[in-house]
């Protein structure tokens, strides 16, 4: 159904941008309804699928191996369509005033569009081969809108980056596919043939099909740590993190949507749904709560000290998708699906807010903006209520999420103590987070003037560009007041065959984390506020630290060199094998033929008397073969 | 028959064959080529009549009798048509040589 309409986004007209609103429009319309229809019918899955393709019965299916294309509407999906076609739509309707400029606008529509329509056929997929589909499809998307501006070689090595480095997810991804479906093909409810005969759907009748937690402990293990590569790959997850910093050099708008909205969180979104529908083992949990928590605070940390606006939410991006991993590896799917939510509506406001800065002042460097607050007044604040909602301030989104996150991995902590680092580090990351987002925006909009005098002529954009702002502004503060709706509560609670885990905030809890939020604030205002620009001392032992987060940890550099040596040294060492053994073998053969026929070419000389002396030769050679082989081999094999 | 020697006879016949192959391999004049093969060609109807005299019934030694005189016959075509191509070697490069020949090949 949704595939179906999203087809028709993909013409490419002078005015395509407008029918890409549209149709996204349409999309969202649709999006929202199916939403409130599952919000409505608490709990309900509706399951729609053709079989695309059936094998007949081989030796490990007995029943056969189908392959099935279909839609599956759970409340997970309904949530998840609810952020990518609303999302979506705000952000193609910004990309008409955002982008008006660029040329090369059909491929950028298209390509927007094509990403949609492939990440709302994600979310509906209603089986793992299907999902792992549009996954790459998503996946390819996001390399062609990475390199929208091709000509710049850094947006070109961007674009490689991040689609090699979620490949080394995607191919973890695929060996937990196969594990999953080697353990689970035969099982199922009884007297449907197996989960491979039924296309390894995810749910029958509203239950999960394969009973979760079943099959050999070690192999569910590695095949949880393999889905878990993936997600990590897509979502940025340490140590896969470092494409997406880089993935900046698409347009704003990508960065918006794909970057930091829907793409990144389809990572999350496989989480969640293994761990609903497949389930993970307990040490695929703890692997998954440390890989959350210790990214939640190394990405904020990062983010700290960069003077780039869009790689500063880029960071924070990585770090909140942390904050998802951490509660679906503490168990608390739902939680960390909502704070999905919220974070996609406040993170995309940012990252819009982020692009009317740089629509205005052309330039992403923060140490050149400043005093933006009086010319662009609708921008600022926008920025300033998706910050407060990143930071975790009462009553904006954020802090719902967030602090639902931290409280219920808290109460986690008595039954899991090795989970208590990464709580801490999620927690301290609180603070970081509060103060690298209030330190941008003091940076870009307070004081009495710009940095640099090219910033002084900024305005606001368009009305295209200023009402996605409003509206995401108002998603940023009441979305988190959703979760008190007896509809959206109805989303939450009934995560297909999970119990609900959606609980009150502890107060207490929340005091902490809002406080570490204010001081985070605080420091903010204390070092950047008003126009100050803190130097941090030439001489100062912290200068090496600043250096180091730059350099993200040089991690990136180690890729690099692992892949300049010691991926070099592998392809120099094939090539030596290629040029000397494999063409050396063809060679050989070739230059032993060109001798031998060298030879073959004196032979026939032309002359009568040489050949009739080969026919002489050849007959004595038939007479010694008559006269002494013959009789040999027939004494010995026996016939005539 | 008695008094004939088996071995005289194949003797005088491989002996034929050998001197006829040595000169169609060795000799250059065409002529003399030819001539070789006729020698050569020899041995066969001088084996033909000789196993004719062993032949178990009359009417199978005449049949080798009369192969005999068919071949005397086909040597005789072949000699004209031998002579043929030395006329037009001969025409076609002015000598009848057959080191001079080389065009056999590809």
């Amino acid at each position: 159904m949704i595939v179906g309409f999203a087809g028709s986004r993909l013409q490419r007209l002078e005015w395509g941008g407008w029918l890409a609103v549209a149709a996204s429009a349409v999309a969202m319309v649709l999006g929202v309804l199916i939403g409130v229809g599952e919000a409505a019918s608490p709990g309900a899955t509706t399951n729609r699928q053709m079989l695309w393709l059936h094998l007949p019965a081989a030796s490990p299916f007995p029943d056969g191996f189908s392959l099935v294309m279909g839609t599956l509407v759970d409340p997970l999906s309904a949530l998840m369509l609810i952020v990518v076609t609303v999302v979506g739509f705000v952000v193609l309707l910004y990309s008409i005033g955002y982008m008006h400029q660029d040329h090369g606008l059909p491929r950028y529509y298209a390509e927007l569009s094509l990403f949609l329509a492939a990440m709302s056929a994600l979310v509906l997929a209603n089986n793992l081969l299907e999902f792992f589909l549009f996954w790459e499809l998503v996946g390819l998307c996001s390399y062609f809108l990475i390199g929208f501006y091709y000509e710049k070689p850094s947006a070109a090595s961007a674009a490689k980056e991040a689609f090699l480095v979620t490949r080394v997810g995607d191919v973890m991804f695929l060996a937990g596919i196969f594990l999953f479906f080697y353990l689970y093909a035969g099982s199922g409810p009884a007297g449907l043939g197996g989960w491979a005969a039924n296309g390894f759907v995810f749910v029958h009748n509203g239950t999960p099909f394969v009973p979760i937690g079943t099959g050999n402990g070690t192999l569910r293990t590695v095949a949880g740590i393999m889905i878990l590569g993936g997600a990590a790959g897509k979502s940025a997850q340490f140590p896969l993190h470092v494409w997406l910093p880089d993935a900046m050099e698409g347009p704003t708008t990508v960065s918006a949507l794909i970057h930091a909205a829907t793409m990144v969180a389809a990572g999350v979104y496989l989480l969640a749904i293994t761990s609903v529908f497949l389930g993970f083992t307990s040490f695929d949990d703890l692997v998954i709560v440390a890989i959350g928590g210790t990214t939640t605070f190394f990405a904020a940390t990062m983010a700290v000290v960069h003077p780039d606006i869009k790689r500063v939410i880029a960071y924070s991006t990585i770090s909140q998708l942390g904050y998802m991993v951490l509660a679906i590896g503490a168990g608390f799917t739902m939680v960390g699906l909502y704070h999905l939510f919220t974070h996609a509506f406040f993170k995309a406001l940012l990252f819009l807010a982020a692009g009317s800065v740089i629509h205005a002042v052309g330039t992403q460097d923060l140490f050149k903006m400043g005093g933006l607050r009086r010319k662009m007044p609708l921008t600022a604040t926008a920025f300033a209520v998706g910050g407060l909602a990143l930071a975790g301030i009462p009553p904006f989104a954020g802090f719902w999420s967030k602090d639902d996150i931290l409280a219920s991995v808290y109460s986690t902590l008595g039954a899991h103590p090795a989970y208590w680092p990464f709580y801490l580090l999620a927690l301290a990351a609180v603070f970081l987070t509060a103060y690298y987002i209030f330190r941008a925006w003091f940076l870009a909009f307070s004081g009495d003037r710009a940095r640099d005098p090219a910033a002084e002529h900024a305005h606001e954009g368009p009305w295209t560009m200023q009402v996605p702002l409003v509206v995401l502004a108002a998603f940023a503060v009441g979305a988190g007041l959703f979760a008190y709706l007896p509809g959206m509560q109805n989303l939450l609670e009934h995560g297909a065959g999970i119990p609900p885990v959606y609980g009150p905030t502890n107060v207490l809890l929340s005091a902490v984390s809002v406080g570490l939020a204010g001081a985070g604030i605080l420091s903010a205002w204390a070092l950047w506020g008003n126009g100050r620009v803190y130097a941090l001392p030439a001489t100062s032992p912290a200068q090496r630290l600043r250096r180091l987060l730059l350099e993200r940890y040089y991690l990136k550099a180690a890729y690099d060199w692992v892949g300049a040596r010691g991926l070099y040294t592998i392809a120099r060492v094939a090539d030596f094998v290629d040029v000397y053994v494999i063409d050396g073998t063809v060679r050989g053969f070739e230059r032993a033929f060109g001798g031998l026929s060298d030879r073959a070419r004196r032979i026939q000389s032309g002359l009568v008397s040489d050949y009739a002396s080969y026919v002489v030769a050849g007959l004595i050679v038939v007479f010694v073969l008559l006269l002494l082989v013959a009789p040999f081999v027939l004494d010995h094999v026996g016939g005539g | 028959m008695t008094g004939l020697n088996e071995v005289g006879f194949l003797g005088l016949s491989g002996g034929l064959v050998a001197v006829g192959l040595f000169g169609v391999l060795t000799r250059r004049n065409f002529v003399l080529v030819l001539i070789a093969i006729e020698v050569a060609m020899n041995a066969a109807v001088l084996n033909f009549v000789y196993f004719a005299a062993f032949a178990p019934t009359p009417s199978a030694g005449l049949a080798g009798q009369s192969a005999a005189v068919v071949l005397v016959g086909f040597a005789a075509t072949e000699v004209a048509v031998g002579l043929a191509i030395v006329l037009a070697l001969n025409r076609a490069k002015g000598t009848i040589n057959v080191a001079e020949a080389t065009e056999l090949k590809l």
